[in-house]
């Protein structure tokens, strides 16, 4: 397993595409929580006279900048380096000189989840270390950190490394990179509020077992917290089962 | 180490591409692998290296590859130019490929300068030529010094000082105590590298034999007699029961006895000969002869055969 994790770290680093993509998520992260706290830090703030309106402070909850890194737009960077996992084995022919290396499919597979893994978590970290030091730059002033700010951050890494990890499986599945990356963004801007919407007074239930609105679900918190993260996990592990039988089956 | 073939089968469908294949891969020698056009070569190696599932085994000195390791020291492949990241180096590209075998960067650079790129081990080879991708993925193969390779069509793309160079490299490989199995479809450089063959042919095998074994089969080992009586020595030679085929006026094409015997009889029967003449048949007139009737893809019979407006429209 050491050599396989040596082979995945050397093909992820070995590649300009990764940094450029490390590089575009960061500048989207530090883009995002700098117009997020621009537009909230009036909002969250005590206005100081005494009165319940918005205008106040001008200070930001810690956690609403520093999840910038899960938006719509840095997804897209941190799952593209995702997908490339497999994405580009499959492209380049590859596959075949990786498993003629590593005849045990699964060691391959593993090696190649776990280094997705720890890129995502990393990046994570960084885009949160980013975020922050944004936020400062800009002068905005940030409210003391709470159990619930650690909270939500943990609910937003563990929301990011879940939807890469679809992202990773749907590549294996479909051996296509683009449909690994676009499949789960459609999912979550177009065909699950799509659905939600039309099939809302027949089938009001749906959107709670939908993939990506229950990740949203279990990433915003409130009370159905708990169904929204096993509904995602479930989704997770389901895709993740479906992806290891079949790269173990098909032929490379 | 010995490459045990054992009763390897495959189908994609209804279309049976490898059928019950046996063979063995010996160390010490060059094996070629040969077979029109969609025989089942490539599939058999895919098979052989576990990409491809199918019934039958491989082993490797008694062994299934999965059970060895590291496995890039057992068998390095070779099955396409193009299997590779056009944006990783060729050097980043071996340090990657050199990981389960734990191979060292001196190593890299020595296989590097072996097959050629140590000038160009830096570049993206996205802009490589076949024959570059061709010896990057030599380089890819020999790369951890495995005991057994497997290459599939290597010598496409290479210049002929390329292509004399992968003989010399392969049969030097073999020499020392390593297995090697090669296909191409250059039979004239098969017939100077390979010193056994395995010929397969709709996925079913059609000869596991030595190189000599497999020309001699071919009706193209022929005597050239040239009398100026060839006539009379015509009727000599069918008298004793040998195939005889008028080239010229002046010249024979006897099968079925080789030059001493033919000299005697023209000897014994008084008839001058001014040459005779061993001919042997090339890896390709064998191979034809033997393939004709297992060609998947065959072009025309009659190259030469264009429409009168030479098939302008």
């Amino acid at each position: 397993m050491s050599a396989a994790l040596v082979y995945e770290w050397r093909r992820i680093t070995s590649i300009r595409s990764t940094y450029v993509l490390v590089a575009l998520f960061l500048v989207a992260t530090g883009l995002v929580a700098y117009l997020v706290a621009q537009v909230t830090q009036g909002s969250f703030g005590d206005p100081g006279d005494g009165s319940d309106g918005m205008i106040g402070s001008g200070s930001v909850p810690l956690g609403v900048v520093m999840i910038a890194g899960t938006n719509f737009l840095s997804a897209i960077f941190v799952t593209t380096i995702a997908a490339q996992s497999f994405g580009h084995e499959y492209r380049y022919g590859l596959i075949r000189l990786t498993l003629s290396e590593y005849p045990r499919r699964w060691v391959i597979f593993t090696a190649k989840l776990i280094v997705v893994v720890v890129w995502v978590v990393a990046l994570y970290l960084l885009s949160m270390v980013v975020a922050f030091a944004v936020v400062k730059i800009a002068g905005v002033a940030i409210d003391p950190v709470t159990s619930e700010t650690w909270l939500q951050l943990l609910r937003a890494g563990l929301f990011l490394v879940g939807y890469s990890i679809l992202a990773f499986m749907l590549t294996l599945i479909t051996r296509n990179l683009v449909l690994g990356v676009v499949i789960p963004l459609l999912l979550g801007a177009v065909v699950e509020p799509l659905a939600s919407a039309g099939l809302v007074d027949r089938l009001p239930w749906l959107p709670q077992y939908l993939p990506i609105s229950a990740g949203q679900t279990f990433l915003n918190g409130g009370d159905d917290l708990g169904r929204g993260g096993v509904v995602f996990l479930a989704w997770v592990v389901g895709l993740s089962v479906i992806g290891l039988v079949q790269f173990a089956r098909r032929d490379a | 180490m010995i490459v045990d073939v054992q009763s390897l089968s495959k189908a994609y469908g209804s279309v049976q591409a490898v059928h019950e294949l046996s063979f063995r891969v010996s160390p010490g020698h060059i094996t070629g692998f040969l077979g029109p056009n969609g025989s089942g070569k490539s599939t058999t190696m895919r098979l052989m290296l576990g990409l491809d599932h199918g019934t039958g085994t491989t082993l490797y000195e008694g062994k299934r590859l999965v059970d060895h390791r590291p496995v890039t020291k057992v068998v390095g492949s070779h099955l396409d130019a193009k299997f590779f990241h056009p944006k990783r180096t060729a050097r980043a590209h071996l340090q990657m490929m050199g990981s389960e075998a734990g191979v060292s960067r001196v190593r890299v650079d020595e296989v590097l300068e072996l097959v050629g790129l140590q000038g160009v081990a830096d570049k993206r080879p996205g802009g490589f030529s076949l024959g570059m991708g061709q010896r990057l993925g030599l380089a890819t193969a020999i790369l951890a010094e495995p005991q057994v390779l497997l290459l599939d069509e290597p010598a496409n793309g290479l210049d002929p000082q390329s292509i004399q160079w992968l003989r010399d490299f392969l049969t030097h490989y073999a020499q020392r105590g390593n297995s090697v199995l090669v296909s191409s479809h250059l039979l004239s450089e098969m017939q100077l590298m390979a010193d056994h063959l395995v010929v397969i042919a709709r996925g079913r095998l059609i000869a596991d034999e030595s190189m000599s074994q497999f020309v001699s089969r071919s009706t193209k080992n022929d005597v050239l007699v040239r009398s100026s009586d060839a006539v009379r020595l015509a009727a000599e030679l069918r008298a004793q029961g040998l195939g005889v085929a008028a080239e010229t006026p002046e010249a024979l094409a006897v099968t079925g006895a080789g030059t001493d015997r033919i000299g005697d009889i023209a000897f014994a029967a008084g008839i001058t000969v001014r040459e005779l003449v061993n001919r042997q048949a090339s890896l390709e007139d064998a191979f034809l002869e033997l393939t004709s009737e297992s060609q998947d893809f065959a072009a025309g019979s009659d190259p030469g055969a264009m429409p009168a407006d030479g098939g302008a429209r």
